[in-house]
């Protein structure tokens, strides 16, 4: 495989909350057009390591973060969080489709939250395509008008997934979106995933070893809040280069 | 990476100052209000502090002919009948919670509840207006009852009207109990039921449950609410003022007609006339915001507190 | 039977009985309103002004017209201040300025009514020299504003934190999130609490005494002394004369009324959201 071309980049990132520090100088290259998997244990840095990404840990109070985070080589540090958010969209670990939206209106949230208007062909456009790239507008071309919250959760994950894309962001962080759903639908999300890189680069957390190695083309393994390996998918699995992600790849850690 | 704002970025950005500014300013005039009510009352009330000075406070002589004022008479009423109506309504007001928390069910509990929030809702000039008509000539009565008793000739011939400290105190206890109720109920309702259930396999009866679990559990709640339920009773006014009776002097029984700090400036405010009558009663309002803010943040202290344990 | 078990009985009985208690005061209460409120209702009660004292007949229009404006333009000015305070405080949780607000709200909730109808009188009508509706509503609205704070930051609070981080995420602002998601979701909730505040000021004497002050006429310049139905009942219930005595009743009962009528909306929207979460 040819080197790929990096999309984002992160140099030396810290974070913490309060006074307890969750991660540790992790520098990552994450590669355009791929799917890279975060794995590690619960409680490694998974997610916060994502959140770092666009700007959502530091919501939380007292917490701080340090390090670089280089966006198609710009230093995001130096542009507005918002289009930072822009850039780097984000699907979460619940479904949260916004209650007092349509179907309709959830698709377009990015668009009207960061007050941008669009004429109503123009809008109609975007809903069918984004619905169609998720494979939903055959399931809700009937209910785009219905609350967003009354599909089931599989859908509403896939809503979230093309509000998301909606915004044409040039990486997709997904925070373990398929924790809380069956495996029916988790399928339907994975195999969405393959369809999806052609356009996005995509950041997956999750924490189950064959989730990660069934989907993604890279690997990152966090443990303890450091980046222990990252590499080729096919590479770790089959030849961990640290004793930590053999270890946990054979099934010695939690 | 880094493209030119867009007309919607920049109108989304004014938007974001203009909302950050409106929000500040109002938590500030929040914050401010109470600094313009002390500043603005001590101002208006110079007259009184020019004529009397600090012994306005321990002064028994409220007098508007000679104009001769102290606050005495009214501190002393304000809290004789506040603390008067929280020393009856308390074991009420716990019996009720305790009641509804723990031996009401959901039937008998639920319109208890709506019962109790809307006496909390009644405005004070309608207990002034049952307090008058309805209360007042109860005690007139248990007076004359009372007098009799103790063989005071002044007592019965008094009793005509009823009026008075025991009247405020008994409609000031009716009106502080559905707050003070609903407030312990909530605190008891958060005690966890493994506690409760802890104690009662363990043999315990549902009293013995009671007041060694759940009591010692809401206890600084509890204060709390009472501290607050205090607050409201001292601060009082219009249900007070139609039943207390405007007595100028120093009430020396529960018979007495009398005043609070709230029931001598709504009573006499639209009469007065010379600037040191009305910086007197200005005065009064001061003495009174004063004791209530204190109250206020004494309580939240405790509640948040009870809320951290 | 053990002492024990004696007093769990005994203990039993007393809160029973203090419950008991309670619920006869209160059906006395209401009832008293009830019967001497409707007793004396007839339709020049709604649709006339007072007769001078002593004489029978006549009626509060004048005053129903003035709760309404009075109370309304008090909300109109509170809601404003009261919801941004408690977006501020909401947004702010957990750094000591907002702790200072939060603190501030709940002091000012507790200050006494007569206080600030004092502070509307010294501040407002002795500046405009004159009595005004306009310095009720403001007066008012000093108490309308601290609940407001309260409550729109207890519903804010409620609003799920998931939500408001998929809005970030997607590159929204802080004011785009607070309107078109927090306060969108928690709109009930807040609708509700300001219902609430309004059913708690309409029924507020003191601070009308010093500046709404009263009158016989019907008003609707706000710039003018105007009536409103407690301090109608106020008056009439402390004049001598048994016609206004019972016209106090009559007043009661509407004001009642029109409170429970608030209430009963505030908790049927909070019903509605309660239904919605579940």
């Amino acid at each position: 495989m040819e080197e790929p071309v990096i999309v984002l980049e992160t140099q030396k990132i810290n974070a913490w909350f309060g006074k307890d520090q969750v991660l540790f100088d992790v520098s990552a290259r994450i590669p355009k057009n791929r799917v890279t998997a975060i794995m590690g244990p619960s409680g490694c840095g998974k997610t916060t390591f994502v959140r770092t990404l666009n700007g959502l840990h530091l919501m939380t109070p007292g917490a701080r973060s340090s390090g670089t985070v280089l966006l198609e080589g710009t230093d995001t540090s130096t542009m507005d969080i918002v289009d930072v958010r822009k850039h780097i969209g984000m699907v979460f670990q619940r479904p949260n489709p916004f209650p007092t939206m349509t179907v309709y209106e959830n698709v377009l949230a990015g668009y009207r939250l960061t007050g941008q208007r669009l004429s109503r062909e123009k809008a109609d456009q975007i809903v069918e395509a984004i619905l169609n790239k998720v494979g939903l507008w055959t399931e809700v071309q009937s209910k785009l008008f219905k609350a967003g919250t009354s599909l089931s959760g599989g859908q509403q994950q896939r809503l979230c997934i093309a509000r998301t894309i909606a915004m044409e962001p040039a990486v997709v962080l997904f925070d373990e979106p398929t924790s809380a759903l069956d495996p029916k639908s988790t399928a339907i999300i994975e195999e969405l995933l393959s369809d999806l890189k052609a356009d996005y680069s995509i950041i997956f957390v999750t924490h189950g070893l064959q989730q990660a190695a069934r989907i993604s083309d890279y690997v990152a393994f966090f443990m303890l809040g450091e980046l222990v390996e990252f590499g080729e998918t096919k590479r770790v699995f089959v030849g961990p280069q640290d004793k930590r992600t053999e270890d946990y790849l054979s099934g010695k850690y939690g | 990476m880094v493209a030119q704002p867009s007309r919607s970025d920049r109108r989304e950005a004014a938007r974001e100052r203009a909302f950050t500014a409106a929000s500040l300013v109002a938590a500030v005039t929040l914050v401010a209000t109470i600094v313009l009510f002390l500043v603005q009352l001590f101002i208006t009330s110079r007259t009184s502090r020019a004529a009397f000075g600090l012994p306005f406070l321990w002064h028994s002589e409220w007098n508007p002919v000679t104009e001769k004022f102290g606050a005495l008479p009214m501190i002393v009423g304000t809290l004789v009948t506040g603390f008067g109506a929280l020393l009856i309504s308390t074991p009420f007001a716990l019996g009720i919670a305790i009641f509804l928390a723990d031996y009401a069910g959901r039937k008998v509990a639920e319109p208890v509840k709506y019962l109790i929030s809307l006496l909390g809702g009644l405005p004070s000039v309608i207990f002034g207006l049952w307090g008058l008509f309805v209360l007042v000539p109860i005690i007139g009565k248990f007076e004359v009852w009372f007098g009799k008793l103790v063989g005071s000739k002044a007592l019965v011939a008094s009793g005509t009207t009823g009026v008075g400290l025991l009247a405020a105190i008994v409609l000031l206890a009716i009106m502080i109990l559905p707050f003070s109720a609903s407030l312990i109920l909530e605190a008891l309702l958060v005690v966890p039921t493994e506690l409760k259930e802890g104690a009662l396999a363990l043999g315990a009866t549902k009293w013995d449950t009671i007041q060694n679990v759940e009591l010692p559990y809401v206890r600084r709640s509890t204060v709390g609410a009472l501290v607050l339920a205090l607050g409201r009773a001292l601060g009082e006014t219009m249900a007070v003022t139609m039943v207390i009776g405007n007595g100028m002097k120093m009430p020396t029984s529960l018979f007495d007609p009398a005043n609070t700090l709230a029931s001598a400036i709504a009573n006499q405010f639209l009469e007065a006339t010379s600037p040191i009558y009305i910086g007197s009663l200005i005065q009064l309002a001061l003495i009174l915001f004063v004791i209530a803010i204190i109250i206020n943040v004494l309580a939240r202290v405790i509640l948040r507190r009870g809320i951290q344990q | 039977m053990t002492p024990r078990k004696l007093k769990n009985g005994v203990m039993g009985f007393l809160v029973a009985a203090s419950a008991v208690l309670l619920i006869t005061v209160l059906v006395v209460i209401v009832w008293h309103i009830f019967i001497s409120g409707v007793k004396y209702l007839n339709w020049d009660f709604f649709t006339k002004t007072p007769t001078p004292m002593g004489e029978s007949g006549g009626g509060v229009f004048n005053s129903i017209v003035g709760t309404f404006l009075i109370t309304l333009v008090a909300a109109a000015i509170g809601t404003p201040f009261g919801m941004f305070a408690g977006i501020y405080v909401s947004e702010h949780r957990g750094q000591r300025f907002a702790d200072i607000v939060r603190l501030c709200a709940d002091a000012l909730q507790g200050v006494p009514s007569i206080v600030i109808g004092i502070f509307g009188y010294t501040f407002l009508v002795v500046r405009f020299r004159s009595y005004s509706a306009l310095s009720a509503s403001i007066a008012l609205a000093f108490m309308f504003v601290p609940t407001t704070t309260r409550v729109t930051e207890e519903v804010l609070n409620l609003v799920p934190s998931g939500l408001k981080e998929a809005a970030f995420a997607l590159g929204a602002r802080r004011s785009s999130v607070a309107w078109n998601v927090s306060i969108k979701t928690a709109a009930a909730g807040i609708t509700s609490g300001l219902l609430t505040s309004m059913a708690r000021i309409a029924g507020e004497t003191a601070p009308l005494l010093f500046t709404a002050f009263g009158s016989r006429y019907v008003e609707w310049n706000m710039l003018r002394p105007m009536s409103a139905l407690p301090l109608q009942i106020y008056v009439n219930a402390s004049s001598p004369y048994p016609a206004l005595q019972q016209q106090a009743w009559s007043a009661a009962f509407v004001l009642v009324l029109l409170i429970l009528l608030l209430q009963y909306g505030a908790k049927h929207l909070i019903a509605r959201v309660l239904r919605v979460k579940a």
